[in-house]
């Protein structure tokens, strides 16, 4: 593997080249096919690692004279490839048992393919438009995995409603980029320095801040990700777990020197209200799909709030810790979805995704149930798990950030602690519900529900890596992430002198809040409870309404919707109006052009012919007078001739 | 008697002339036209016997006598066609014969 | 003292030719005109005496005083109603053909006063009659029976042509 450009060729492209191959060999050959891309790329990737490990990889070329787009892959990309490769691989395995009897099937490996294709084109992208020309393609495909049964309206409104609000945040991307590369002149990620505070940089900053809010799913553009929870199962967890929404994440990462004080305040506020009001709306929700995407949400508010207070390196902890513990939670959830399925194939009026027909799980899904115990514990920020540590960086960055900022910082503070205990709240309420207490439906063991390779495999490998020992070493210590010193050269954020009291409190204040959530939802929600569940119904009360419906924001949507409805009527009804007037009168002012025209070809032109004709007239009426008929006028010409000649010979 | 020169006659001829032809061209009546006629004839007679007296054979006096006879003839006929004229058109003012006009 | 009597002579008769035609030129009166006519060509016939040319003065007073004139007054008097129009006649386009009569006398003159002829003194022909006779006969016998039958057609030709019509 001499040359680095064939080598990030093929890691990039072999996903969408094995999905293409899926595809043309038709659905009875998926079980074969539908790894081809994978597993070969996956070594790549491995191999990728090694590669960039002295020095980057970066590859220029040029795009239109003046102008050069490039590749880079430095150790964040690799890593953070290597990450995608690996789950998605996990998804290809998984999506295998949970598709097994879907007759697309091998429409979805083209599109899973296509999508992991284009998240390593993000990945590995150096400048700005290579980008965001991903950052489309991935929203593209997110939108054809989510509407992938888009035979059923509602599943299909639901992709179009995720991919038109990525849209609509992709504007201020657009912008963001724009200023980046012509203004500012700072194309390329690899080479940005820090600019001073004009209201360009600002607005450049505030932007691709919009961008990531977009993508990442954070107020005000978090509507679509419940939405989008239409698609498989196995795509929530590739795309909405651990790759596509951490797009968002990896750009503020990545342009983390051009972002002002202003931009980065902006961002920790809206990711702590984000992981606040997604925490709350998680509480409420009955869909087993539902709670995992609110918390997602949140999880990204966390993230965004990291590097909105300069913590940014454990926002990339966490997103790493995330990914692994999130598409754990996802697959376990699908694993359950599709027992019920198989179980009440022939109900259709059964959702197997509703919590309240779940319970007494663990006894007939017991490795679902151990993953699922290991992963949610993870989230809830339990310190034994690498959620704690990747949380604990952020909590205390958070913390010392508003110390040095302001006291209006510590709003800030105490949204990311209330959600650090709600968090575990949502979460033990959760596998309560499915796995413990008496089943609210007759559950019995079936035949093939986890198989080994398919399901037991990915889900325990993500489960592993959820407990601590594969982040660091230390279990408590929140900056011991081993990869620390190759991703950011041990340039982490720490305390300035004076301060390191705080990361003790967090760490304190941490523990407590993340066991109190969980004793408390295993009080409210305990197993002898159980059955009483069974019967709730939609909050009535006004902060369970606003929870339930995710604060309303495809309500909110709706609303905007009908906004520009009217500006589009508006404008209409003006180019009817003027516009249409001001053609009318060009025409008319042609026509009166043209009549004018006409008078004076009819007066002048033709008066000019007249006259000719007039003058012919009157000098053929002068020589007809000669003859007159009148025998002595025509004498006396004749003199007048013959005087001439005489005269003439005279002379 | 070669006192009076030749010119002297010639002068006279040509006199003759030009006023029959002014009165041609002028006198609006037919016969007043003749008259001029008969007197531009009698002008150029009066140069060909003027030259004839050099001449032994006097051929400019019989030519003379030759035109007077034809002036005879020519007055009778263009008497009888203004008689004519005068029974259809009942005038004799040349001017009132202009049928060939444009 | 002879020379003095022939120019006296001359300009006399030459007055009685010039004079009658400027009358005819100025009046109207058509009967006056034709006679102011005939005088003057009795002095073309005095003229043509004074020439020695005495065959064509008796020929000129025979047919043009005797026969023309009276074919003249003939005419006038059958053209005429005497009773409405009598017998004056004006003229019309003076200007112009005076000019051009006035140009073409000024022309002649000229040419005839420069161009130095002059009459020969040869003795006159004695026997002019005689003479005359035998070329007519001799020498220009042709024209003289040609003209002999033109007289006869223009005879002929003329009592036709003013013969008054069966229609009337």
């Amino acid at each position: 593997m001499s040359n680095p450009a064939i080598h990030l060729t093929l890691v990039l492209l072999l996903p969408l080249a094995g999905g293409i191959l899926t595809y043309l060999s038709g659905q009875s050959m998926v079980r074969r096919t539908a790894l081809v891309g994978m597993v070969p790329g996956l070594i790549a990737a491995g191999m990728l690692l090694f590669m960039s490990n002295d020095s980057s990889i970066t590859i220029r070329f040029d795009w239109l004279p003046g102008h050069s787009l490039g590749w880079q892959v430095d150790h964040v990309s690799a890593v953070l490839i290597a990450l995608v490769y690996f789950i998605s691989f996990l998804v290809h395995l998984f999506s295998l048992h949970y598709l097994q009897h879907d007759p697309s099937i091998h429409r979805y490996f083209a599109k899973l393919g296509f999508f992991t294709t284009s998240m390593l084109g993000l990945l590995a992208a150096d400048h700005l438009l290579l980008v965001f020309v991903f950052w489309e393609l991935v929203g593209f495909s997110s939108y054809l995995l989510i509407g992938f049964w888009f035979s059923q309206e509602d599943k299909a409104k639901s992709a179009r409603e995720a991919f038109m609000v990525n849209r609509v945040a992709d504007a201020g991307l657009l912008i963001g980029v724009i200023l980046m590369v012509m203004v500012l002149d700072q194309p390329f990620l690899s080479e940005l320095s820090a600019v001073s505070s004009s209201p360009l940089v600002h607005l450049a900053g505030i932007g691709l801040l919009i961008g990531a809010l977009g993508k990442s799913a954070q107020f005000p553009f978090f509507g679509w990700l419940p939405k989008a929870m239409a698609g498989p199962t196995p795509v929530s967890a590739l795309i909405h777990a651990a790759t596509m929404v951490a797009a968002g994440v990896y750009l503020l990462f990545r342009v983390v020197p051009v972002l002002s004080p202003l931009v980065m305040g902006l961002a920790a506020i809206l990711g702590a209200v984000t992981a606040l009001m997604a925490a709350i709306a998680a509480l409420t929700q009955h869909d087993i799909k539902k709670v995992l995407a609110y918390s997602t949400i949140s999880q990204l508010g966390y993230m965004v709030l990291g590097v909105g207070v300069g913590a940014y390196q454990a926002s990339l902890f966490h997103l790493w810790t995330h990914a692994f513990f999130k598409a754990g939670l996802f697959m376990a959830a699908g694993a359950v979805i599709h027992y019920f399925h198989e179980l009440r194939h022939d109900d259709h009026e059964f959702d197997g995704q509703d919590m309240r027909n779940m319970g007494g799980l663990r006894k007939v899904l017991p490795v679902t149930h151990l993953v699922y115990l290991l992963c949610g514990l993870a989230l809830s920020g339990l310190p034994f798990f690498s959620g704690f540590l990747s949380k604990e960086g952020i909590l205390s960055g958070a913390w010392i950030w508003a110390s040095q900022t302001g006291l209006w910082a510590y709003v800030v503070t105490d949204m990311a602690f209330i959600t650090a205990f709600l968090t575990p709240l949502y979460v033990g309420r959760q596998i309560l519900l499915v796995f413990y207490g008496e089943p609210r439906t007759v559950v019995e063991r079936l035949q093939g529900m986890e198989p080994l390779w398919k399901v037991k495999l990915p889900l325990l490998l993500l489960a592993i890596a959820s407990v601590w020992v594969f982040s660091a070493i230390n279990p408590f210590n929140p900056t011991g992430w081993w990869l620390n010193a190759y991703l950011f050269s041990n340039d982490i954020f720490r305390a300035p002198e004076g301060f390191d009291y705080i990361e003790k409190l967090t760490f304190g204040l941490s523990v407590v809040l993340s066991a109190g959530g969980l004793l408390v939802s295993y009080w409210y929600f305990r197993p002898s409870r159980s059955q009483a569940y069974s019967n709730a119904g939609v909050p009535q009360t006004w902060y369970g309404r606003l929870s339930y419906r995710g604060w309303f924001m495809a309500e909110v949507y709706a609303a905007l919707a009908k906004v520009y409805d009217a500006l589009v009527m508006l404008s209409a009804w003006f180019d009817r109006k003027v516009i249409d007037k001001a053609v009318n009168a060009v025409g008319v002012a042609s026509v009166v052009l043209s009549k004018a025209a006409a008078i004076f070809d009819r007066e002048i032109i033709d008066g000019l012919v007249n006259l000719m004709a007039w003058l012919a007239n009157l000098v053929g009426r002068l020589f007809t007078g000669i003859q007159s008929g009148k025998v002595q006028h025509q004498l006396v010409w004749m003199m007048v001739v013959l005087l001439a000649i005489l005269l003439w010979f005279q002379f | 008697m070669t006192a009076i020169p030749l010119t002297y006659y010639l002068v006279v001829a040509a006199f003759l002339l030009c006023a029959g032809l002014l009165i041609v061209l002028t006198k609006k009546n037919a016969i007043m036209v003749l008259i001029g006629i008969e007197l531009m004839l009698n002008a150029a007679n009066l140069n060909l016997v003027a030259f004839s007296r050099n001449d032994p054979q006097l051929n400019g006096q019989v030519f003379a006598i030759f035109s007077v006879v034809l002036a005879a003839a020519e007055v009778a006929i263009a008497l009888a066609i203004l008689l004519n004229i005068y029974r259809k058109y009942n005038s004799s003012d040349l001017d009132d014969l202009n049928t060939l006009e444009h | 003292m002879t020379m003095a009597i022939n120019k006296l002579f001359f300009f006399f008769f030459a007055a009685m030719t010039v004079l009658p035609v400027i009358y005819i030129l100025f009046t109207g009166n058509i009967v006056r005109s034709a006679f102011a006519l005939v005088v003057s060509l009795l002095g073309v016939a005095a003229l043509y005496v004074l020439l020695q040319a005495e065959v064509m003065a008796v020929v000129q007073l025979l047919i043009y005083a005797g026969g023309i004139i009276v074919l003249l007054l003939f005419g006038i008097m059958l053209t005429r109603r005497l009773s409405e129009e009598g017998v004056f006649a004006g003229h019309r386009g003076v200007v112009i053909g005076a000019l051009m009569a006035l140009m073409l006398f000024g022309m002649l003159v000229r040419l005839i006063l420069g161009s130095g002829l002059e009459f020969e003194t040869a003795a006159p022909v004695t026997d002019q009659v005689a003479h005359v006779g035998i070329a007519f006969l001799t020498d220009h016998i042709v024209a003289f029976e040609l003209v002999a039958y033109l007289l006869l057609v223009a005879l002929v030709g003329a009592a036709f042509l003013a013969k008054k019509s069966d229609k009337a």
